[in-house]
């Protein structure tokens, strides 16, 4: 069985966005780009990924939302990762609370992101 | 039909004013021509350049990240790494694709940090970019200078250092700032030093930008800050009370009491916050003594320093200021207490006056 | 009275218009310089500065968006959800239920999962008591917002209600309805954070019309201009009193309104005032009176800010109807807080507060239909005595007419030169037009209004709001 190599990243600064969609793909996973939340619910629901990369910080939907939307009401144990900038302590930690698995802050290397992936989804 | 001729001859028979009418007029209709037109053609230039842009950061986009992924593992410049340089380098033969390809650079070393970082650094002196920056600092206007500042500073050039140390204290309060945000961003606390002289205000949104530059660093090990707390400038004092928050300095706790006797309201209030959170008991002791003297808001600060080290001693305070004319202080004496002390609670529900404070607490 | 000294009237009130019009010209063009170069001096020291630092940082102030709310049941789920996705992190949304007569309540605790909490509100303001309470959501998700049903008691009251309940060190006003720009408050708390000598003690924005765009979901998704003319004039008129004439203002330290749709204060000064006036319709205007009054008369060095950056996109009129009846209460509105507040007039201890602004206001706002109304009766009286030139009327119609038209056309290149909002093609040319119809499809009518306002005021004691049919913002897209 193929094991399911779908990533959704959901970021809205293009350079980063594309910087990381190029890392995923070289490592062998399939990236799915959002640049806001209520983009990243639609991908999420529509290809059922493997695994959630989520800016906490996004126009219109806050990265909280998705991890809540995932959570309960698609009711999925899809891993997710949050990022966020520094300082933003109490943001992360309701991040946790509603069910992220991980985090990252800004600025971060995007080799620590993959090995950070590997270790949850392989 | 009136013809020209005929309107010059009732123009000259006007009075002065009409005549200044009528000049008003002609210069306005022309006036109105010039801004039109002007209309048009800015609408059209803005349109033009932003198609553009558009293009041209797409491009400067793939050939950095194409840049960042062909390298060699031996961190020498690949054959492909030196093609994509020289590719770039034909496209920035205008001042608009410089600036966008200095964009396009910064956007991604802002959220990038590594080896990956230090390669968009690399790429940044490899494209030549820093020569015009540092030429801009000998600019006569002072937001060029600013800008070029700025991206020196996002792009650790340290060889302008001297150059810009001049900036320091310059009259101009946003370059000065620029300036100093260049020195902590590149020297992390050592840039601090700026503040064992500083005159003018450290203004909040000052204090924001240097934290969060020093928040960067790894090397998260404050100096002291002793000096900088007993500044005769009270914006220095109060960013070194921040500091002291954030980086957890406890040993400065005698410091910070001292300041409890600061003239500065604002310092007071902040020392107590600090205290507060830190629990320092001793603190409660002294405010005590100038509680009555104080102004509401130093004493709503105090209350909630008393919250975090109550002691039982702290009782008959509380009782004191069941009536006190701030709703919120009243409140929180009258929580406390009945958490604390039923049955003293019990015996002020009688003489409390606020009865909506007293019915609430009773209830819940 | 012989024919001598009515000639003699005459010719006063003629040249005493004559002054009164160089000098509306003269204060247009003087705003608009200073405007400018305020314009300017903005954008150069913000065109490097990085917003996301105020974000994230521990030291980012705290602010409540206070949005009162009456019967806005259609569009309230999307209204909130914009304004909870604001782009910054230390913030609450406190939503006052205005004594709604419809479900707005209902709506909003199944769409944002509310419970009610047991709550104690700080009276310092008197308000209208709670009704339904104080509610929180369960969802962590919602954790920024609180929402207040109370008693009918007026937008001011509501206001009141909301600074009441806020425990920020700053709170921002909004029309419920009112779509928030992601970074409106990041941009609008940086005034208060810049300043040294003199507090800041208001901020003020932009405020965009949001007719024709495509809203969707509480989310701008499209900019369109306009199809209307009376909405395109609005538009042209917003950008010509905030771009050539509020940013001078604000550098003159005289601002006396801040729009009622968006502003953000400093929560202890207003609340020291006494929080809103529930007694006028101007209370937007009114505050900040009292607020500067208050400052000035407890010496303290101070300012109102007002920003260039559009920060909330709103509903105007879109009919005639509605159109007069707000501007009618605007007028009721200036006229209130010139009248409750005349002790500041040419008083020199209120510095320029009393001798600047207040009379700025009292003679080229609120007196100016007036005086164009008996400008214009002067006009018809003229022609029944056959005294009246008909060429000179149109040389002075037609050099009024051009100076119009070139500041307006001004202040669209600031709005071109600054955000360039209206991109499409083809509005060039629909600027021009309606630059040059404004004059004929919104003045009269403003004048109009204003009229019905003195009257309504001096003879109507009773009459208040008015009611704004809601069509909502969303729009459908054709």
């Amino acid at each position: 069985m193929d094991k399911n190599r779908k990533i959704v990243l959901a970021e809205d600064n293009s350079t980063l966005s594309l910087l990381l969609k190029f890392k995923l793909q070289k490592e062998g996973y399939e990236p799915l780009m959002a640049v806001d939340g209520k983009e990243a619910m639609k991908l999420i629901e529509e290809h059922e990924p493997a695994l959630i990369l989520t800016d906490i910080m996004m126009p219109f939907i806050s990265g909280l939302e998705v991890i809540s939307f995932v959570r309960n009401q698609l009711n999925k144990n899809t891993p997710i990762v949050v990022f966020s900038a520094a300082g933003q302590e109490d943001m992360v930690l309701k991040a946790f609370n509603l069910g992220a698995n991980d985090f990252m802050g800004k600025p971060f290397s995007p080799n620590e992101l993959v090995i950070r992936v590997k270790k949850l989804i392989g | 039909m009136i013809n020209f001729q005929d309107f010059i001859n009732y123009y000259e028979q006007s009075p002065l004013i009409i005549q200044l009418v009528w000049i008003g007029i002609v210069v306005m209709f022309f006036l109105v021509l010039i801004v039109i037109s002007d209309l048009f053609f800015l609408r059209r230039n803005i349109r033009k350049n932003e198609a553009h842009i558009k293009k041209i950061q797409q491009k400067f986009e793939t050939y950095l990240v194409d840049y960042l992924y062909s390298g060699n593992p031996n961190d020498e410049m690949s054959v492909e790494q030196q093609h994509i340089i020289a590719e770039i380098h034909s496209l920035l033969t205008t001042k608009l694709n410089r600036k966008q390809c200095v964009i396009s650079l910064e956007k991604l070393k802002n959220e990038i940090s590594g080896e990956m970082a230090l390669a968009i650094q690399q790429l940044y002196f490899q494209l030549n970019l820093k020569q015009y920056a540092i030429a801009n600092l000998k600019s006569r206007n002072w937001y060029i200078i600013a800008k070029a500042i700025k991206e020196l500073s996002n792009f650790n050039v340290t060889e302008a250092q001297n150059t810009i140390a001049l900036f320091l204290h310059h009259k101009k309060k946003e370059l000065a700032k620029e300036a100093r945000l260049y020195f902590v961003k590149l020297f992390n606390f050592e840039g601090l030093d700026f503040l064992n002289t500083l005159t003018t205000t450290l203004t909040e949104w000052d204090q924001i930008q240097l934290l969060s530059e020093l928040q960067n660093f790894d090397n998260q090990q404050l100096p002291d800050c002793t000096a900088w707390l007993q500044s005769t400038n009270d914006s220095v004092v109060l960013f070194a009370l921040k500091l002291s928050s954030i980086y957890n300095q406890f040993q400065l706790k005698d410091e910070i009491l001292k300041l409890l006797y600061h003239p500065n309201n604002n310092i007071r209030v902040n020392g107590i916050i600090i205290l507060s959170d830190w629990q320092v008991t001793e603190a409660k002791h002294i405010l005590k003594e100038m509680y009555k003297t104080e102004l509401t808001e130093v004493q709503e600060a105090f209350f909630e320093l008393l919250e975090n080290t109550f002691e039982p001693s702290d009782i008959p305070f509380l009782i004191e200021n069941s009536n006190h004319s701030s709703f919120n202080i009243q409140f929180t004496a009258l929580k406390l207490l009945r958490a604390v002390d039923v049955n003293s609670f019990q015996t002020v529900l009688q003489t409390a006056e606020n009865k909506r404070i007293t019915e609430f607490l009773n209830k819940s | 009275m012989d024919t001598v000294t009515v000639n003699i009237i005459l010719e006063t009130i003629k040249w005493l218009f004559l002054i009164y019009g160089l000098s509306v010209i003269g204060s247009y063009i003087i705003l608009g310089i200073i405007s400018t170069a305020e314009t300017v001096e903005y954008f150069k020291k913000n065109s490097f500065v990085n917003y996301k630092d105020i974000l994230s940082s521990p030291i980012a102030p705290s602010i409540s968006i206070i949005a009162p709310a009456y019967n806005e049941s259609l569009n309230i789920v999307e209204n909130v959800r914009s304004l909870l996705s604001s782009h910054y992190a230390n913030y609450d949304v406190i939503i006052v239920n205005d004594g709604s007569k419809d479900d707005s309540l209902e709506k909003l605790i199944k769409a944002y999962n509310l419970e009610k909490i047991d709550y104690l509100v700080n009276d310092q303001i008197a308000t209208k008591p709670l009704r339904a309470g104080v509610f929180k959501s369960k969802n962590p998700a919602f954790e920024k917002l609180i929402i207040v049903d109370k008693e009918n008691g007026g937008k001011a009251d509501a206001l009141n209600m909301g600074l009441n309940i806020s425990k920020s060190q700053y709170v921002a006003c909004i029309d419920v309805d009112c779509l928030l720009m992601e970074d409106a408050l990041q941009k609008m708390i940086k005034p208060f954070l810049e300043a040294d000598e003199r507090k800041v003690i208001a901020t003020g924005g932009v405020i965009r019309i949001a007719n024709n765009c495509v809203i969707r979901e509480g989310r701008l998704i499209d900019v369109n201009f306009p199809k209307k003319n009376l909405e395109r004039a609005q538009i042209i008129e917003y950008i010509r009193s905030f771009l050539l004439g509020r940013m001078a203002w604000s550098r003159l330290n005289g601002l006396l309104v801040i729009s009622g749709a968006f502003g953000m204060f400093d929560k202890k000064v207003a609340i020291s005032v006494g929080g809103y006036d529930t007694n006028t319709v101007g209370e937007d205007m009114e505050i900040i009176v009292r607020m500067r009054r208050f400052m000035e008369e407890q010496h303290i060095k101070y300012r109102v800010a007002y920003i260039p950056d559009p920060l909330c996109w709103t509903e105007a009129p879109d009919n005639y109807k509605i159109f007069i009846s707000q501007r009618n209460r605007w007028t009721r509105g200036t006229i209130e807080v010139l009248r409750k507040h005349r002790k500041l007039a040419f008083n020199p201890n209120y510095r320029a507060l009393g001798m600047l602004s207040y009379p700025y206001w009292l003679f080229f706002e609120r007196l100016a239909p007036i005086i164009e109304t008996i400008g214009i009766l002067y006009f018809l009286m003229l022609t029944f005595l056959k005294e009246v030139r008909w060429d000179y009327t149109l040389a002075f119609f037609l050099v009024a007419y051009l100076f119009t038209i070139l500041f307006t056309i001004v202040a669209i290149l600031s709005e071109e030169l600054t955000y360039n909002q209206y991109k499409k093609h083809g509005t060039g040319f629909k600027w021009i037009l309606i630059s040059i119809l404004e004059p004929f499809v919104l003045h009269p009518f403003i004048l109009y209004a204003a009229l019905r306002g003195n009257f309504d005021y001096y003879f109507k004691k009773d009459k208040k709001w008015g009611t704004m049919v809601r069509k909502g913002l969303t729009k459908k897209t054709t």
